[in-house]
């Protein structure tokens, strides 16, 4: 019955998205059929608005954004676009990277809390970003990223297991990964966009601000990952609709596995990158509205996310009961003067929470969650972080955050509570961008668990690195 | 001391006088059957006994009773250390191992449940973390801290250390009877026509899944012999004893509460030594010494010894003024003779992995 139910919802949402579609696709066809004749009647003389602009090589830039689409006339469009035929398909690179240094106060044992601090150096992360436009009303987007520095399975260190046991973390397509790629399709008469392939989800402000010139601090989010996937892709086909200063969007996107649900990231164990296909058993609905634009610093938007993680698990029998995720966030990135408010409120359930930990904690191999298979029903976190660009430049810019999040804010059935995992970080730090397109920061943080006898702890970040999107 | 160090000596002259020339399936067929199988089903009675002595304590808790719940504590432990050279198949695989043996004990996460004030049932225990469950939280609860004595009070037991303790040993007999019952009945609860993983590894053969040649059970066994003998050398003794006496650790021990690590040690590599000489409680045959034999029977007569030796040499760590591993690790003297029970397990390991590894493909 469950199962049916399941598989009804699949198929009401597979219906709803094409619908949405179909109407898109219509609505487009009719205006494209209305504006037919006005091309045909006006002059091929280019209009200076829309004409690529030169530059000192006089090699002619791009002419993609959305905003001069929208802003020029149908006919005009329609008569650049035949004259920019000729220059298709083009393609466009961009690149970020950073490196950090970092200082933390950690524990030896599980059971000797004597603090020591250890420090630590990483080659965090280089993307290099692809833009291959076919048309100007369709391109290509992809991403690649060189996490920490190199290609391979992982050694990890773990103090709390045992005796401090080393392990390899089971982590393909973590070392050289192919966050995006996404084939985007642009209707500009009606101000819609089609998605197909992997792509952000607008979720969180982790997400959505991938680019480290987008946040002041060292990462977007540091508690997200307790809670989900950190810099959240999935595949998928979405729609999007632009009326005025608001974005809606409506996409269906691979699920998450609930068989890799650990206490310490709640459903972020579940984005599937362990393997090399990701299971479609179940998947996911991803919707949202947004005013302005969260990732540019003006917006602020709703999210919801909806999708079962049962049926994507390896080990079906396992789990016999549904276990649905259902995400909402508020987020919040917007200036007033120099000030800059970023924020961002999750809420998340997760259903028959219980019983996913019971089929968890009996796994075996490399999937053994030992001491991490419990869950929470709902999840919560919260932050509020506010800057002050100094000069108004975005060169020097300090900022203080603060971060909470708890995965065990209610549970079912025999579940226990655990305050481990109900921590506040509290942050001040700078950003200084000291040449163009490179930029250093320096964070400071202490760490408080609700578990008592659990002392609190400081860390230290720096980082430094480059964005060559940042001006662009 | 003097108990195991008879056991020990019995079991050499035994072994020592039994000339085998047995076949590889021998081997396999003896060690899966009356070793691995005979342990795990002994594990089971075990933790029967054990929540048994426990439902005891905990209805009429007196000097007494926790005596015989620790002694039950302590018999349990036994078959478990005594399996841990073949922690592959079942105790892998359903994810047993952990929820049995998870150390160290997360005594903080302990407290918070403990003074949640809920309702500390099975059903709780199952939910919880496995370093909340399992043997080292019995123990835990049954025996203190372990600091300065491996005992605890009467008075110092709580209605809720009560719950808990009754409520873990209910979970940790019914892990260790699923565990039996993958060896002797079914290797997977989730499909009704699988056998019992005793089966599977005694038939090696194209048909078998897991092991298609007698040389991949062969080094199965051998490898899981080598494993133990590096955890107990560079894990469990090594860690604890830290660089120099200041550094050592005594949250990293394991056992420390009821000072039976040197116990659990000399069992770890007593599970070597069955599978290696085919011997378990009053069951003897063909064991990996057998292969060894065919090739080099001096070469198979020394690594006995030298298994021996290792038990002997764990033994001997033990502090003349009392205590345990946990006490020896603040002594000069303690370190010392700790530092040579590793040296003669990194040496059991390198023969392992040297001399006897590459025999199975001969």
């Amino acid at each position: 019955m469950t199962a049916a139910i399941g598989e009804l919802k699949l198929i009401m949402r597979v219906i709803a998205l094409s619908l949405l579609l179909s109407l898109q696709a219509f609505a487009q066809e009719k205006t494209v059929n209305e504006v037919t004749p006005a091309v045909q009647v006006v002059a091929p003389a280019p209009s200076p608005s829309v004409s690529p602009s030169p530059t000192p090589g006089g090699t002619p830039e791009p002419t993609t954004n959305m905003e001069a689409e929208k802003s020029a006339p149908v006919s005009t469009v329609m008569v650049t676009k035949a004259e920019d035929l000729k220059a298709f398909p083009k393609f466009s690179f961009k690149s970020y990277g950073y490196f950090t240094f970092s200082q933390a106060e950690t524990f030896k044992a599980v059971n000797d809390l004597t603090k020591y601090n250890r420090r630590k150096m990483d080659l965090a992360e280089i993307a290099f970003e692809g833009n291959y436009e076919l048309t100007p009303t369709s391109k290509i987007e992809f991403e690649v990223e060189i996490e920490h520095g190199g290609v391979g399975t992982a050694m990890e260190f773990d103090p709390f297991e045992e005796f401090g046991e080393f392990e390899t973390e089971v982590e393909k397509g973590g070392e050289v990964a192919l966050p995006e790629f996404v084939y985007k399709k642009s209707f500009p008469t009606t101000d819609s966009v089609l998605k197909v392939g992997k792509f952000p989800l607008f979720i969180s402000i982790g997400t959505i601000l991938e680019k480290p010139s987008r946040f002041y601090a060292i990462q977007a989010s540091d508690v997200e990952a307790a809670m989900i996937p950190y810099h959240w892709n999935e595949l998928g086909v979405q729609a999007e609709q632009k009326i005025w200063k608001f974005t809606g969007r409506l996409g269906l996107v691979s699920g998450l596995n609930s068989e890799f649900f650990r206490s310490y990231s709640w459903v972020g164990g579940g984005y599937q990158r362990q393997f090399e296909n990701v299971n479609a058993d179940d998947l996911a609905t991803v919707a949202s509205l947004e005013f302005g634009s969260v990732a540019k610093g003006s917006g602020v938007g709703l999210a919801y996310y909806n999708g079962n993680s049962q049926n994507n698990r390896y080990k079906k029998d396992k789990l016999t009961v549904s276990a649905e995720v259902e995400i909402w966030s508020l987020l919040v990135n917007y200036r007033i003067w120099k000030f800059q408010l970023t924020g961002e409120s999750l809420r998340g359930t997760l259903e028959n929470s219980d019983k996913v930990a019971l089929a968890n904690s009996t796994l075996g191999g490399l999937a053994k969650p030992k001491s991490f298979a419990p869950l929470g029903h709902k999840a919560v976190l919260d932050s509020v972080q506010l800057a002050y660009d100094i000069f108004d430049d975005n060169t020097l810019v300090p900022y203080v955050r603060w971060e909470h999040v708890n995965t065990f804010d209610e549970v079912q059935g025999s579940i226990t509570k655990y305050p481990r995992y109900d921590w506040t970080r509290s942050s001040a730090g700078l950003m200084w961008a000291w040449d163009q397109g490179a930029f250093m920061k320096f964070q400071y943080a202490e760490d408080r668990t609700e578990l008592i006898g659990m002392p609190e702890t400081k860390w230290f970040g720096l980082a430094f690195g480059f964005d060559i999107a940042k001006f662009n | 001391m003097k108990a195991l160090k008879l056991m020990t000596a019995a079991l050499a002259l035994v072994i020592g006088g039994q000339a085998s020339a047995a076949s590889n399936q021998e081997i396999i067929t003896h060690v899966s059957y009356n070793v691995i199988t005979a342990t795990y089903v002994e594990l089971a009675q075990a933790t029967v006994s054990l929540k048994q002595a426990v439902d005891i304590f905990v209805q009429n808790p007196n000097e007494a009773t926790l005596a015989q719940a620790q002694n039950a504590w302590r018999g349990a432990r036994m078959p478990w250390e005594a399996s841990e050279a073949f922690l592959f198949g079942p105790v892998d695989s359903l994810g047993i191992d952990p929820m049995l043996d998870t150390w160290p004990l997360n005594r903080l996460d302990l407290d918070a449940v403990l003074a949640s004030g809920r309702t500390i049932t099975p059903e709780m225990i199952r939910s919880l973390g496995t370093n909340l469950q399992g043997f080292h939280t019995i123990e835990y609860l049954l025996f203190g801290d372990g600091v300065h004595s491996n005992t605890k009070p009467i008075s110092a037991f709580t209605a809720k250390q009560f719950e808990y303790l009754s409520s873990t040993a209910q979970v940790e007999m019914e892990h260790a009877a699923a565990l039996a019952y993958a060896w002797t009945n079914r290797w997977n609860p989730e499909d009704a026509s699988s056998p019992g993983y005793s089966a599977i590894l005694a038939q090696p053969g194209w048909n078998n899944q897991f092991y298609t040649s007698e040389a991949a059970v062969l080094e199965e066994l051998v490898k899981g012999m080598m494993a133990i003998a590096d955890e107990v050398a560079n894990g469990k003794i090594a860690d604890p004893l830290g660089g120099d006496i200041n550094s050592a650790n005594m949250a990293l021990v394991e056992s420390p509460f009821s000072w039976n690590s040197l116990n659990d040690f000399t069992f770890n590599i007593r599970s070597i030594y069955s599978v290696y000489t085919g011997t378990y409680r009053t069951s003897q045959g063909p064991g990996v010494k057998a292969l060894v034999e065919r090739h080099d029977p001096q070469l198979a007569q020394q690594i006995e010894q030298h298994i021996l030796g290792c038990m002997q040499l764990i033994q001997a760590i033990r502090p003349a003024g009392g205590g345990d591993f946990g006490q020896a690790i603040f002594t000069p003297d303690g370190r010392q003779r700790a530092q040579q029970a590793i040296q003669a397990l990194n040496q059991l390991h390198a023969v392992l992995e040297q001399q006897v590894l590459p025999l199975v493909d001969k």
